[in-house]
């Protein structure tokens, strides 16, 4: 039962806020607003399904802001010199991929704690970002960029919100149909299981820390054009909304744990949060510690009742 | 009353002790300990010794007794409360901290300090000197205990329980892993503290050590004292080794079926494999159908042995064949391709806690359902459904997270794991460690099917009926090399135990 429940709360969250900003502020419901909120958390939301698979693994993943910064300037780049956007969103999940691999690589090769490497790999990026731009925001992009964020599909479905279900459906089916979904829970669960097993679980985890990176390099392009130009200085402190959304979810920092559906939610939860705040009408301020509370009151139910789980085995 | 009991009163001593976690463990035990004396509790697995170290050292309550410190009744409501009464138990390096100093290990948690908290330096250097001191050592308090040795190590581990209990110390096969000088600087230790009053529990297969050290012996048979004895009467080894096993007749179990006499070739030969310090030149051929038992004492090289086998570590020297075929897997993932199994003898290691029991079966299996783009759920569930029904695991448990099963439960889930990945050769370590009777008979069960099937097995267990359920040969080491062969009539209990333990072996001869 308990089990049911803790599935169940990050939706429930979800559907309470959503009641309750509805009820107290009229504008709340306004298509206007809710497309907003959609287009405003899909960066995010994008990047944290990537972290979902890192964190089900057991490993993670600091490096995505910095990571998605630099994609972005390659999408950007890429737009400079190819006219054709598919391509430059192509070439930044491509380049993406390629730094989740430095990041794998560095986990699995050289034995460097996944939290160690990619604290390392959030300011390699970072300064890598700055330097191929000399700091400069990389501008003169075609016009039709900004379509990417701000545009809809024959008027209605916004394109970033089209890239969200794309990647949560992807990642869905690979972490419940597929060979790979299966380890990356086993992997996080009980990694020497794993390898008793005869399991090769360092391309395993490899091949994580790669499509984590595919999915960070399309969302930094999403980022681009949502800025209109490659910022090296874009998505600082993602890491942390992710890793905050993937808890909320129902991951654990530990692994085993998490949910591509339980991801989205926590990453709404926050949307809304800061949504619904700034139409209440509160300091951005206060924002930040309510969802520090959060984020402490959902992973603190959560161990409580681990704990009292826990006794409950022992006793038995 | 137990012969030679001491005229002086016992510093600690247990009285009528039971206890029951499924099954009686401890069925009123008395014993007593004496200042001044090292007193040897012997047992085989599941005799309740550890059981009655963690009632005595206040880890675990009994359900009936008492106990009496200094003639006082006592009762422990955890381990703080036995240090009180001057009772610790030495746990090898576990409370140790390894980037500390000595003397900041020694007294760790209990540091004098002055108000408001403060550490007071000066007398940690004089306490420290003066434990140092009592007990005889000559280790560099300000070193870090990771330059240390293991035996030193452990020195300082009893030095600390030391300084803390005045009364009793307890050491659970404390020279297992240490070497042989390290063993003789122990006993010079252990009898400087003797020489001091205090009262010491040993607890060690090793008759050998026994023999030089203890002054009275204890032995505990299913849950039971069986045996006593003191030094005064010298020791009668042979007879001890029976107390352990008692007298239990051989139809008591069943014994392995015989199956048709096998002419095949061997599945699996070893030549003169040899790990430094585990295990020297081990020769073993095991036949398609058959169950070789590897049998031994704690520290006598087969759990390493066999995590060789399945590529966990790696031989320095001889060789292994497979059906004929000379093999050396470089890792597990080798060793599975190659058709190889194995069971670990603690199970935590081999289950993954989240995923439900179903997944737990098949996870050595998935390419067989599953490929790059594809998990086939069906084919899935209808091999894990076919392996758990084929290792007793009932229907609703399969789709439960493998943390919510029963030790006997998850036992059968690793076997159910090599039966969906078929393997030419499984190694067993310890298959039915803290599981129940009937648990334990089921995957028995299971076993010999398996063999039927012509699966060739190596099964390493501390427990001699397990060994003479399931093999007809069974392989005995000693200290690392293969002491004895037995098989057929000369396969007992009694044959094991003296092959294990050399002492046995010559007080037998004599």
């Amino acid at each position: 039962m308990s089990r049911w429940w803790k599935r169940l709360l990050p939706y429930t969250s979800l559907a309470i806020l959503f009641v309750a900003l509805a009820l107290s502020s009229p504008s709340f419901l306004h298509v206007g607003n809710l497309a907003t909120v959609l287009r405003q958390a899909t960066v995010v939301t994008i990047i944290a399904i990537g972290t979902t698979l890192v964190m089900i693994a057991g490993e993670i993943d600091l490096s995505v802001g910095s990571l998605s910064a630099l994609a972005g300037i390659y999408t950007a780049l890429t737009l400079q010199h190819v006219a054709a956007v598919s391509v430059a969103l192509a070439a930044g999940v491509v380049a993406g991929a390629a730094l989740g691999m430095i990041n794998g690589l560095i986990t699995t090769r050289l034995y460097v704690p996944s939290f160690i490497a990619t604290l390392g790999t959030m300011g390699i990026f970072r300064g890598w970002a700055l330097l191929a731009t000399h700091g400069v925001p990389v501008t003169n992009l075609p016009a039709g960029f900004g379509q990417v964020a701000d545009g809809s599909l024959l008027g209605v479905l916004p394109y970033p919100v089209i890239a969200l279900a794309a990647s949560a459906a992807i990642a869905y089916y690979l972490l419940g149909h597929t060979r790979l979904g299966r380890y990356c829970y086993a992997l996080g669960s009980n990694r020497s299981a794993c390898v008793q097993s005869g399991i090769a679980t360092r391309r395993y985890v490899l091949l994580i820390f790669v499509i984590a990176g595919g999915f960070t390099g399309l969302a930094g392009g999403i980022e681009a054009s949502r800025l209109i130009s490659g910022q090296p200085t874009a998505g600082l402190g993602y890491e942390l909304d992710a890793i905050a959304a993937v808890v909320i979810g129902g991951g654990t920092l530990t692994g085993g744990e998490g949910s591509i559906l339980g991801t989205i939610a926590g990453s709404f939860v926050m949307a809304l949060i800061h949504n619904g705040t700034d139409l209440l009408g509160i300091s951005p301020f206060v924002q930040e510690i309510i969802i520090g509370a959060v984020i402490v009151a959902v992973v603190g139910l959560d161990e409580l009742r681990r704990v009292r789980l826990r006794r409950w085995e022992a006793a038995a | 009353m137990p012969p030679g009991a001491s005229p002086v009163a016992p510093v600690v001593e247990v009285l009528g002790i039971d206890k029951s976690f499924a099954a009686p463990v401890l069925q009123s035990v008395s014993a007593a300990f004496h200042a001044g004396e090292i007193h040897a509790v012997l047992g085989m697995n599941g005799a309740g010794k550890s059981t009655l170290m963690k009632i005595i050292a206040g880890v675990v309550a009994p359900d009936g007794g008492e106990i009496r410190v200094q003639g006082r009744p006592v009762r422990f409501r955890g381990p703080r409360d036995a240090f009180a009464a001057g009772i610790a138990m030495v746990y090898q390096e576990l409370d140790l901290a390894r980037h500390l100093t000595v003397g900041e290990n020694l007294l760790l948690g209990a540091e004098p300090r002055r108000r408001f908290g403060r550490l007071d330096a000066p007398a940690e250097r004089r306490e420290i000197a003066a434990l140092l001191d009592d007990c005889g050592l000559a280790v560099d308090p300000r070193r870090p205990l990771r330059d240390l040795r293991t035996g030193e190590r452990q020195q300082v581990a009893i030095a600390k329980a030391f300084h803390r209990a005045r009364r009793l110390l307890i050491l659970d096969e404390p020279t297992s892993a240490l070497n042989a000088a390290e063993v003789e600087a122990l006993f010079a230790l252990l009898g400087r503290l003797r020489a001091r009053g205090l009262a010491i529990i040993y607890i060690s297969h090793r008759f050998d050590e026994l023999e030089r050290i203890a002054d009275r012996v204890t032995v505990l048979r299913n849950g039971r004292v069986a045996f006593t004895a003191t030094a005064e009467q010298s020791y009668d080894w042979p007879r001890i080794a029976l107390e352990m096993v008692g007298q239990a007749a051989a139809s008591e179990f069943d014994r392995a079926a015989d199956a048709p006499a096998v002419a095949a070739p061997p599945r699996l030969e070893l030549r003169a494999v040899t790990l430094r310090g585990q295990f020297e030149d081990v020769n073993l051929a095991i036949r398609p159908g058959e169950a070789l038992g590897l049998a031994g004492i704690a520290g006598d090289g087969r759990a390493a042995l066999g995590e060789c086998l399945f590529g966990l570590g790696r031989f320095d020297c001889g060789e292994v064949l497979l059906d004929g075929r000379p093999v050396a897997p470089r890792g597990p993932e080798a060793a599975v391709a190659l058709g190889l199994g194995f069971v670990p003898d603690d199970r935590a290691q081999a289950l993954c806690p989240h995923l439900p029991a179903s997944a737990n079966a098949t996870l050595a299996a998935v390419p067989r359902f599953a490929s790059w783009w594809r998990l086939r759920r069906r084919r899935e569930a209808a091999l894990a459904g076919e392996c758990l029904a084929a290792s007793a695991v009932a229907p609703p448990y399969w789709p439960l997270p493998a943390r919510a099963l029963s030790g006997g439960t998850q036992q059968k889930l690793l076997l159910a794991r090599w039966l969906a990945h078929p393997c030419r050769f499984l190694v067993l370590n310890e298959p039915t460690r803290g599981v129940d009777i009937r648990a334990r008979q089921e995957i028995h069960a299971q076993i010999d099917a398996r063999l039927r099937a012509g699966l060739a097995a190596l099964i390493i267990s501390s427990d001699l009926e397990e060994l003479l359920r399931l093999c007809r040969r069974v392989v005995v080491l000693r200290r690392g090399r293969v002491a004895r062969e037995l098989a057929g009539a000369a396969l007992t209990r009694e044959a094991i135990l003296l092959a294990a333990m050399p002492e046995v072996a010559q007080g037998a001869a004599s």
